[in-house]
């Protein structure tokens, strides 16, 4: 699964720890995920699509194969 | 290449113990204990030494006022001291213990035995410190006081699902390294009982039943979920 977050961070202007503290998580969290490490649960990635006002699926970009 | 690294540790280990009883080779340890104690104290106080200088650069980065991508790299640099500073805490936990436990044993003179109690004392004080340096750095987040009686068990509670992610990785790895870590214990005890002529029987009867204790603690965890 791919994600878009580091590409919509930079957009909105927030760091990892800006980023951790709004979707209230811890900033190795995010990291994870942004380094594609970890795949989130849909709470998290839901908060996450809230912070950058987009779909969770344009965000978490899951490949054919994967489904 | 690391089954091959791991075939490779083990021949080694074979051929060095093997060479050893081979030529009748009998440490006795009680020879060397004072050299043993005095070295040993050496090293927690160099740990406890070590681990001071981290909790105050930890304390100094956490009072740093920094933006942007520097926010994260602070906060990836306060991550990595705290958790060198774990290690050498714990650490030095483990060689106060064996100190202590030596001094005792061998029967060493009253002024290491009181060094040795007085570096047990000081490496627990600095796990407290260590807890409340977490309460520092992390005020946002609810963590437990160390006095609780369910420290640990709150603490994995408050932890979140990356933070679990990266606790199991390390915990499953250090599970498997614990595992063949007392497995050679047993066996390098058992080549000790023979070579020094000193029975080990009762540490390889208690190693054995910590590795059972262990995987049995496992295998009913996942077994009842």
């Amino acid at each position: 699964m791919k994600t878009r977050m580091k590409e919509l961070r930079a957009r909105d202007g927030l760091n990892q720890t800006q980023l951790a503290k709004l979707t209230k998580v811890s900033r190795q969290t995010i990291s994870l995920i942004e380094r594609e490490e970890l795949i989130p649960s849909l709470l998290i990635a839901a908060r996450i699509a809230r912070v950058f006002n987009e779909p969770v699926e344009s965000i978490f970009l899951i490949e054919e194969d994967e489904l | 290449m690391k089954t091959v690294i791991q075939v490779f540790l083990c021949a080694v280990i074979g051929f060095v113990v093997a060479t050893l009883i081979l030529n009748n080779f009998s440490p006795d340890l009680m020879k060397y204990a004072e050299v043993i104690v005095i070295t040993l104290i050496g090293i927690i106080f160099i740990l406890l030494g070590v681990s001071f200088k981290l909790f105050r650069e930890v304390k100094k980065l956490h009072n740093t006022e920094v933006a942007g991508d520097e926010e994260d790299e602070v906060d990836l640099l306060i991550y990595k001291k705290f958790a060198d500073f774990s290690f050498l805490v714990q650490s030095s936990i483990v060689l106060s213990v064996l100190v202590l436990c030596t001094t005792v044993i061998t029967l060493q003179s009253v002024v290491l035995t009181i060094i040795s109690i007085a570096t047990m004392i000081l490496s627990y004080l600095f796990t407290i410190l260590m807890a409340n340096l977490i309460q520092l750095v992390y005020p946002e987040r609810n963590i437990p006081k160390f006095s609780d009686s369910k420290y640990t068990e709150k603490l994995l509670e408050i932890s979140d699902e990356g933070e679990k992610h990266v606790m199991l990785i390390g915990f499953y790895k250090s599970f498997n390294l614990m595992s063949v870590a007392l497995l050679i214990g047993i066996v390098l005890s058992t080549f000790y009982s023979i070579s020094a002529d000193q029975s080990q029987l009762f540490s390889i009867i208690v190693m054995s039943l910590v590795l059972i204790i262990v995987n049995g603690k496992y295998c009913f965890s996942i077994r009842n979920k």
